[in-house]
C-alpha cells in the first residue's frame, strides 16, 4: 500500500517581478489504486503542483510537505523521488540531442534497479514494450525525443 | 594585357582579397611582431607563447618524432627543402614563417598513385621538455587516387611551431586526424595548409584535450572543381587552458564543397577557448557548397568561449553557404528531464556531454579511435562530474 500525502503546499516561481505564488496550500492523499484528476482553468496551478512534487528547479516549495509513505519526498533529489516511484509524464517532453533511446532507457533502467539489465533479454523486453504502444523498434536507435511527432514523444514516455 | 589577363584580374583568382589573411611572405621580417591588437592574435595570450611570436632561437631536439607506417606507404627524412611548399603553403605570420626557416628537415609522408593502405599511418611527436623552442616540418602526399589516413599525436611537453603541407592528389581520399594530447605546460603553435585537387576529398579530424597553450591555424584551398573538404574538431578544454582555432576555407575552384563542424567543452576557472571559422567564396568559385558550424557547451563557472564565423562572398552563383555557432550551458530542462526517469544527476551530466559530442565521434568515421576518444571525454568529466 503506498499513500501520496501532501499537505497545505505553498509554491511560487521566480517572476520579473520577484516571486509569486501559485500554490497557496493544496491538501491532496492520494492511496493505492486511486485515480485522481485535477481540473482548473489554465494558469490555476496543475502542472505547477506536478512538476513540485517531481522536483523541477523553477518551482520553490515555501511551506507544507509532500510525503510517499510516510517519507520526505521534499527532502529527496529529482532522480531519487522517481526511484521512490514518482512518475511525471512530461507535456511537452525535452528533447536529449546524440542520446538514443536505446542508451537512455539502459541508464535509467539501471539507475532504477541499481544494476544493469542483462543484456540478452533487456533488448527483447524493450522491443516488446514498444510494440505494446505501437512504436517502431527502429525508434531505439534515434536520438531522444528529436524529431518525435507529439504522440511519438508521448508514447516513448510511456515505454 | 590579354584577353586571359583581363579574365585571371576579373575572376581575381591571384589575389586574396580576404581581409582576415593577410598576402603570406617567407621572410620572418615581413611579418610585424604581434603586439596583441591585430585581428587575428586579439584573442591570443602572447605573453604565454615563449617568445614564439617573437625571436625565441628555436634550439631544435626538444621532441622525438616516431612514425609506424603500413606497407605501401613511404615516409622519409628530406634534408635539402625539396618538396616544401608543394601544398602552396606560403606563411601569413611570424611563427608560421619563423618555423619554415628554422625547420632543419622534413618529415615527408607519401601514399603513391592509387594505393589504398589498410592501416592508418601514424605519426607521434614526443615532446621532451618546455626549454628552447623547436619547429618541425611535414608534407603529407597523396598521389591521384589513393586512399589513406594518417594520425598524427602530440604529447609529452614541448614548445612548438610547426608548418604541415598536406597535398591531396586528384581524386584521391586523405583523412588526417591531429590530437594534441600534450602535457599541461606544452605550447604549440601549428599551421597546416591542404591543397585539395580535382574531385578529391580531404577530410581533417582535430581533436585537443591538452597543453597549456595550443593555437592551429588550418586552411584549405582547391587546386581543381568537384574538391570537397569536411573539417571537423573535437576540444576540451581544463582550467587554465588557451585552445585555438582558425580556420579558413579558400574556394579557389569551382564545384568544390567544404564542411565546417568544431564542438568544444570548457571546464574550470581560465578555461578558453577560440574559434574562428572563415569561408572565402572566389567569383570563380561557382557552384560551391559551404556550411561551417561551431558549438561550445560550458559545464563551469570562469570559462570564456569565443566563436566568430566569418564568410565572405564574391560570387552568388552557389549551391549553399551558411555558418551557425552557439555557445551555452548545461540545459536545465535536459537534466531534470533525464533525473526525472530516475538517472542521477552525474549520469545524467555524462549523458547530456557525450550525446553533445557524440554526433561528431561517430562523424570521424576512424574505427580505431571512436573508442579512445569516448574513453578520453569520460576521462576529462571525471574532474567536474
Amino acid at each position: 500500500m503506498s499513500t501520496l500525502e501532501i499537505k497545505d503546499l505553498h509554491v511560487t516561481v521566480e517572476t520579473e517581478d520577484g516571486p509569486k505564488e501559485i500554490l497557496k496550500g493544496v491538501n491532496l492523499t492520494i492511496r493505492d489504486g486511486e485515480t485522481h484528476a485535477i481540473m482548473g482553468p489554465n494558469g490555476s496551478g496543475k502542472s505547477t503542483l506536478a512538476y513540485s512534487i517531481a522536483g523541477h528547479p523553477k518551482y520553490t516549495v515555501t511551506s507544507g510537505t509532500v510525503t510517499l509513505d510516510g517519507a520526505d519526498v521534499l527532502a529527496m533529489t529529482v532522480d531519487e523521488r522517481a526511484r521512490a516511484g514518482l512518475f511525471l509524464a512530461m507535456q511537452y517532453p525535452v528533447e536529449v540531442p546524440g542520446v538514443s533511446v536505446a542508451n537512455f532507457l539502459r541508464t535509467a533502467k539501471t539507475a532504477i534497479d541499481g544494476e544493469a539489465p542483462k543484456l540478452r533479454t533487456w533488448a527483447k523486453d524493450v522491443t516488446a514494450a514498444m510494440e505494446q504502444v505501437k512504436m517502431d523498434p527502429a525508434f531505439a536507435q534515434r536520438n531522444v525525443n528529436e524529431g518525435f511527432s507529439g504522440g511519438e514523444k508521448k508514447r516513448h514516455e510511456i515505454v | 594585357m590579354t584577353v586571359a589577363d583581363n579574365v585571371r584580374s576579373a575572376l581575381e583568382v591571384d589575389e586574396v582579397s580576404s581581409h582576415l589573411h593577410p598576402m603570406g611572405s617567407f621572410d620572418p621580417e615581413d611579418h610585424g611582431v604581434p603586439t596583441g591588437r591585430e585581428e587575428v592574435w586579439r584573442f591570443t595570450p602572447l605573453r604565454r607563447l615563449r617568445g614564439l611570436h617573437k625571436d625565441a632561437p628555436f634550439v631544435g631536439g626538444t621532441f622525438r618524432t616516431d612514425v609506424s607506417a603500413p606497407e605501401g606507404v613511404v615516409v622519409d627524412r628530406i634534408e635539402d627543402g625539396s618538396g616544401r611548399g608543394s601544398s602552396g603553403l606560403v606563411p601569413t605570420d611570424r611563427i608560421s614563417a619563423r618555423a619554415w626557416l628554422a625547420a632543419t628537415s622534413t618529415l615527408s609522408v607519401r601514399i603513391p598513385t592509387e594505393a589504398t593502405p589498410a592501416d592508418p599511418v601514424y605519426v607521434t611527436v614526443t615532446g621532451t621538455g618546455v626549454e628552447g623552442a623547436s619547429a618541425g616540418h611535414v608534407v603529407v602526399t597523396a598521389e591521384p587516387h589513393s586512399r589513406a589516413t594518417v594520425v598524427f599525436r602530440f604529447q609529452g611537453s614541448a614548445t612548438l611551431a610547426d608548418n604541415v603541407e598536406l597535398v591531396v592528389g586528384d581524386g584521391a581520399h586523405l583523412t588526417v586526424v591531429s590530437i594534441d594530447d600534450w602535457a599541461d605546460d606544452a605550447v604549440h603553435v601549428g599551421h597546416r595548409h591542404a591543397n585539395v585537387g580535382r574531385d578529391a576529398t580531404f577530410r581533417h579530424v582535430d581533436i585537443s584535450f591538452g597543453g597549456d597553450v595550443v593555437r592551429q591555424d588550418t586552411t584549405a584551398e582547391y587546386s581543381g572543381p568537384g574538391g570537397s573538404v569536411e573539417m571537423l574538431g573535437l576540444y576540451f578544454a581544463d582550467a587554465g587552458q588557451h585552445i585555438e582555432h582558425r580556420l579558413f576555407v579558400d574556394h579557389t575552384a569551382p564545384n568544390t564543397k567544404s564542411n565546417v563542424t568544431y564542438k568544444g567543452a570548457l571546464q574550470g576557472e581560465g578555461a578558453h577557448t577560440v574559434w574562428i571559422g572563415n569561408v572565402l567564396i572566389r567569383k570563380v568559385a561557382e557552384g560551391i557548397d559551404t556550411y561551417e558550424e561551431n558549438r561550445n557547451l560550458v559545464l563551469t563557472d570562469g570559462c570564456q568561449a569565443d566563436s566568430v564565423p566569418n564568410l565572405e562572398i564574391e560570387t552568388g552563383e552557389i549551391l549553399g553557404a551558411g555558418h551557425a555557432s552557439a555557445t551555452g550551458r548545461f540545459d536545465d530542462e535536459q537534466l531534470f528531464y533525464l533525473r526525472s526517469r530516475g538517472v542521477p544527476e552525474d549520469e545524467a551530466r555524462r549523458l547530456v556531454v557525450h550525446g553533445f559530442f557524440h554526433d561528431l565521434i561517430r562523424r570521424i568515421a576512424v574505427p580505431e579511435l571512436e573508442e579512445q576518444l569516448v574513453a578520453t571525454v569520460e576521462q576529462e568529466l571525471q574532474g567536474v562530474l
